[in-house]
Formats: C-alpha cells, sequence, structure tokens
C-alpha cells in the first residue's frame, strides 16, 4: 500500500504532538533537574545566610565529600549492605525459583502469596518488621524465647553490630521475590529436551543444573545483579523509617546521608555532589557486570 | 510413576512450607496486633493470639472527624490523599503513555531507545538529584504541599516503563483493521480510541497497576512535598509513626494493614499482569 508522502507528513507532525505531553513532563521532572543538580554540585547556596547568595565553588563540594571520613565508613556500609543482598538473595531467589518451577496443587495462590511482600510499600515493610523487632513486645524476642533460644530479649536495632544485620534481612525479606519472578520466567525458557537428553546421557540432578540450567540462567543473573545493585546502593526508605541511621550512625548508609546532607543541614550543593558519585559508581558497576557476564558467554 | 511420597518431595513440601511461613509470619503478626487490644499486645510472655477480636483501632481510624483524633484523623486524612494520588498519577500516566506509545508504533516515530534509555536513568539515578530542583523550583512557585506536584512527579517517573509496557503491546496489534479503518477515511486520532484502544485492554491495566502500585507506595517525593495534612500521603504519615520511640502498636499495625491492602487484593486478583509487567520489562532487554 503507497502511501501519499503528505499523509506521511501528516503523521509526523501528529507523531510529535502525541508525544509532545509526555516528552514535557519527563524533561520538566527528571531531565532539568538532573542538569540543575549538576551546576549545583559545583555551587555553595548558602542557605543559612541568604545574604552571601550563590556562589560557584568549582570542585569543592566534590573535594570536600571524597575527604571526609564519615563518607567513606558509610560506603563501606553500604557495600556491606549490597554484598550481603547479592550473595544471599541472588541464591535464595533462585533456590526458590527451583521449587516452584513444577507443578503442584494451589500453585497460583502459594505464588501470590510470596509475592506480597514485594509489592508492599517499603515503607510498610518498615512497620512490619518494627513490630517484628520491637526489643519488648516483638515476635522475634517473643518466640526465641519460647523456644528457649534466648534467655532475655534482645534489643535487636539499638545494638550496632546487630541493627545492620536486621535491616538487610528486612531488606531481603521484600526484595527476594523480585528474584523469584526473573528465575522463574528464565527457568520457563528452558527447552525440556535438553534436560531429556541429560538425564538419558545419565546425568545427575546436580550436574544438569550446573551445566544446563545455569548456562541459560546467565542472562537472569545479569538482571538481578544489575537490578539489586542499583536499588541497594541508593537504599533510603527502610534505613530512614527504622533506624533513622542509628544506633550511633552504625547503619547510615549512602542513601541515608544524602538524605540527611540535604534536607536535614539544607546542604544542596553537597548533597548533589555525593548524589553524583553515587550514580557515577552505579554505572560504572553496570557497566563492569554487562562486561563480565558477555565475556563469560564466548 | 509412583503416588508415593518420596524423601525429595517430602523436603520440597517442607521447604516450600518453611518460605511461606517466613511470608505469612510477619503479616499475620502485624494482623494480630490491629486486631488486638492494648493488654494483649504488651502481654508478657507474648501471645500468639489476639484474645478477642478487637476492632476500635480500625473504627478509629474510619470514624476519626478531626484534628482531635489525632493520628488515626491523620491516617484518614492521608488514606484519602494517597488514594487520590495515586488513581490520578494513574490516569494522566496511562493516558499520556498511550499517546506516545501509538505515536512510537504506529507512526513510527524513532524514539524507543530514548524510552530505554529513561527507564535506566530512573531506576539508577538517586532521586535525591531530582528532588532537590524540584524543592528549590516549587518552593519558588508555591507549589510546596499541592497533590499536583506529586501526581506530576510520580507520572514522569513511571512514563518511560508505562510506554514501554504499551509499546510492547501495540507492536503485537495487527495494523490491518486499523490500515483498511484508515483508507475508509478514518483519522488517526478516531483510529487510536475507537480501534486500538479497546483492544489494549491487557496492556492498558498492566501499565495501570505498576504506576497504581509505584505511586501508593512512593516515600522521598512525597516526604519532601507534602508535610501537611491537606497533601500527606499514607507512607510519610507511617513514617513519622514507625519513626516515633514511644507509639501506639495498634494504630500503627492498622495502618500497615491498610496500606498494604491495595498492592495485596492487585497481587492477588491480577498476579498474571504483574508477573508479565516484570519479566517484559525485565528480561526482553
Amino acid at each position: 500500500m503507497s502511501t501519499p508522502s503528505s499523509l506521511i507528513a501528516q503523521d509526523r507532525k501528529l507523531g510529535w504532538l502525541l508525544l509532545l505531553p509526555s516528552l514535557i513532563v519527563m524533561l520538566a521532572v527528571i531531565l532539568w533537574p538532573l542538569i540543575y543538580s549538576f551546576f549545583l554540585s559545583f555551587q555553595n547556596l548558602n542557605i543559612s545566610n541568604p545574604a552571601r547568595g550563590r556562589e560557584f565553588v568549582g570542585w569543592d563540594n566534590y573535594v570536600r565529600v571524597i575527604s571526609s571520613k564519615p563518607w567513606w565508613k558509610s560506603w563501606l556500609r553500604t557495600i556491606y549492605f549490597v554484598l550481603a543482598d547479592l550473595l544471599i538473595g541472588i541464591p535464595l531467589g533462585l533456590g526458590i525459583a527451583v521449587l516452584l518451577n513444577r507443578d503442584f496443587k494451589l500453585k497460583g495462590v502459594i505464588f501470590a502469596i510470596i509475592l506480597f511482600p514485594y509489592v508492599l510499600a517499603p515503607i510498610v515493610n518498615s512497620l512490619i518488621w518494627k513490630l517484628i523487632y520491637d526489643p519488648n513486645y516483638g515476635f522475634l524476642n517473643g518466640i526465641l524465647l519460647q523456644l528457649g533460644l534466648i534467655k532475655e530479649y534482645i534489643p535487636w536495632l539499638s545494638k550496632p553490630s546487630l541493627a545492620i544485620v536486621m535491616l538487610i534481612i528486612a531488606n531481603l525479606w521484600q526484595g527476594t521475590p523480585f528474584a523469584i519472578i526473573l528465575f522463574l520466567a528464565g527457568l520457563k525458557a528452558i527447552p525440556k529436551e535438553e534436560y531429556e537428553a541429560a538425564s538419558v546421557d545419565g546425568a545427575s540432578g546436580f550436574t544438569s543444573f550446573w551445566y544446563i540450567t545455569l548456562p541459560h540462567l546467565k542472562p537472569i543473573l545479569y538482571m538481578n545483579f544489575v537490578m539489586k545493585t542499583i536499588l541497594t546502593f541508593k537504599l533510603f526508605d527502610i534505613v530512614y523509617s527504622l533506624t533513622g541511621g542509628g544506633p550511633g550512625g552504625s547503619t547510615e548508609v549512602v542513601g541515608m546521608m544524602i538524605y540527611r546532607e540535604s534536607f536535614e543541614f539544607m546542604r544542596f550543593g553537597v548533597a548533589s555532589a555525593m548524589s553524583y558519585l553515587l550514580l557515577f559508581l552505579v554505572v560504572v558497576l553496570v557497566i563492569f557486570y554487562s562486561w563480565a557476564f558477555k565475556e563469560e558467554k564466548e | 510413576m509412583s503416588k508415593r511420597l518420596s524423601p525429595t518431595k517430602i523436603l520440597q513440601v517442607f521447604l516450600l512450607l518453611i518460605v511461606l511461613l517466613s511470608v505469612l509470619i510477619p503479616f499475620y503478626w502485624t494482623l494480630k496486633t490491629s486486631l488486638s487490644p492494648e493488654k494483649d499486645i504488651r502481654s508478657l510472655p507474648m501471645k500468639w493470639t489476639a484474645s478477642r477480636l478487637y476492632v476500635k483501632n480500625y473504627q478509629n481510624i474510619f470514624m476519626s472527624t478531626s484534628k482531635a483524633m489525632g493520628t488515626a484523623y491523620t491516617f484518614k486524612k492521608s488514606l484519602a490523599n494517597s488514594l487520590v494520588i495515586a488513581i490520578s498519577s494513574t490516569i494522566v500516566t496511562v493516558f499520556l503513555g498511550t499517546l506516545s506509545a501509538y505515536s512510537i508504533t504506529r507512526l513510527k516515530m524513532r524514539i524507543g531507545k530514548l524510552m530505554t534509555f529513561f527507564i535506566l536513568l530512573t531506576q539508577m539515578l538517586p532521586p535525591v538529584l531530582l528532588v532537590i530542583p524540584l524543592y528549590m523550583l516549587a518552593s519558588n512557585m508555591n507549589l510546596l504541599n499541592t497533590k499536583s506536584i506529586l501526581i506530576l512527579s510520580y507520572a514522569a517517573l513511571n512514563l518511560p516503563l508505562c510506554i514501554w509496557i504499551l509499546r510492547g503491546y501495540f507492536k503485537t496489534l495487527p495494523s490491518e483493521i486499523e490500515d483498511s479503518a484508515l483508507v475508509d477515511g478514518c483519522g488517526r486520532l478516531q483510529s487510536l480510541f475507537r480501534i486500538v484502544l479497546p483492544m489494549s485492554s491487557p496492556a492498558l491495566f498492566t501499565a495501570g497497576l505498576f504506576v497504581f502500585i509505584a505511586s501508593w507506595n512512593e516515600f522521598l517525593f512525597a516526604l519532601i512535598f507534602s508535610s501537611n495534612l491537606s497533601t500527606k500521603t499514607l507512607t510519610v504519615a507511617i513514617a513519622e509513626m514507625v519513626g516515633r520511640f514511644r507509639t501506639d502498636y495498634g494504630l500503627m499495625a492498622t495502618s500497615g494493614i491498610l496500606g498494604s491492602l491495595p498492592p495485596l487484593i492487585f497481587v492477588t486478583f491480577f498476579q498474571r499482569y504483574l508477573v508479565s509487567g516484570i519479566t517484559g520489562g525485565a528480561v526482553k532487554q
């Protein structure tokens, strides 16, 4: 079917017209702020001293951030958090997906239940875990005492070494269903014939898992690494509401620190610099993952 | 195959049971707390069940009428605010997303790559980078504490994914019906609303589901942009209470149950749409 050129021109005009509202909204809320905060990261706004107004300070904000000790400490905590999330969350997600990847009664209901934590607001997740971890009336202390595993109640969120572990558990509880969904989709896509051929050849369950399942799941593993890394590095909601970065700063991860810098101390320039450093690192990591996963494929 | 239970089977059932319990117990505990009188909540040793069904917390939230009711009233107001904001941003986003997706697939506007870029960008960037400039702009323009700034923000943040879901679906629709309608003199917009949209309800629904849940659950933007009762969202109201040292556990648990109801209803009844949206958006890249 040949379309007259006037119609094509009309289509182009309409095409732009239909895109325009979306583009304007995204420009206003995403692109413009991004550029603006990039410039902010080189400025000092002097909000506490409006008479001085804004000044351009060059790389000062970045230098100040990089040379500050709390900044690197919060990075260590964040990396601890991310590593725990990757090393526990991904195998856990894969394990549960393998468990679910067969037909059994009530599968739909069970799958829906397993997805529950994932659709909750992170703030509601915090609320639930606050009720579990509560030192006096929480479920965790209650059950551990009833099982005779502890002799007295433990203040889970007030001990610096414990608090971050408790946050990691709460975060895994919410994040693992996403991994399960991805892994299940990946498992379903593996052709059954490969397993049948392998079992004819006498391969054990473990062998076929190692040589058939895992290689097929490589793109899914990649997606999991990328998503978990992105999300956990900027983790904020549950830290803010469960511990507020405490006790004694022991859970002050990078996302929390950036928030305090911006909306507690109102140092927008420094906070922008921190955020750009974080974005930079996440981009580098994602590029690294793409490289690492591609390399192994060949 | 024999029907007898093999050891592997028993192990599988056992593991599955552990998984289910670890998901359900936290929910059960929250629900139980919300339905327990204060003395049950504070009883030592811990009680597994409520001594009687106590719905006072729910009543307090729904019946509260004025600021005199304190926190319960805050929850009622913020529940309504969250509903208005989430529904509005869902409608705006799906509407704008439909126009864009149609433009990309049928009018061959080549900005599909740009959308993928925006999806990645919105996932990766620390949200403070957007919140700071928007906060400065909004406070200059007296837009703080309005619902519209939140609706607009959620629309923008969710548009890339929404367009992506709709685009994927529009591509699968046969273009013959539309082509013949166009030959018959039907305009592009007419064909979008009369032919394409009626065929696209699953995709519209999936996209809407994602936008609604994301808007309903969002916290940081809401925290910065809505501090008074006329706009405060449920997540902000809950966070205030969770952050307090001494707090009314029953009321807090009730707000958590109410806040998790919409997403839980969605995942129970529309699991398929949710999963297809996630795997379509993540696996195919």
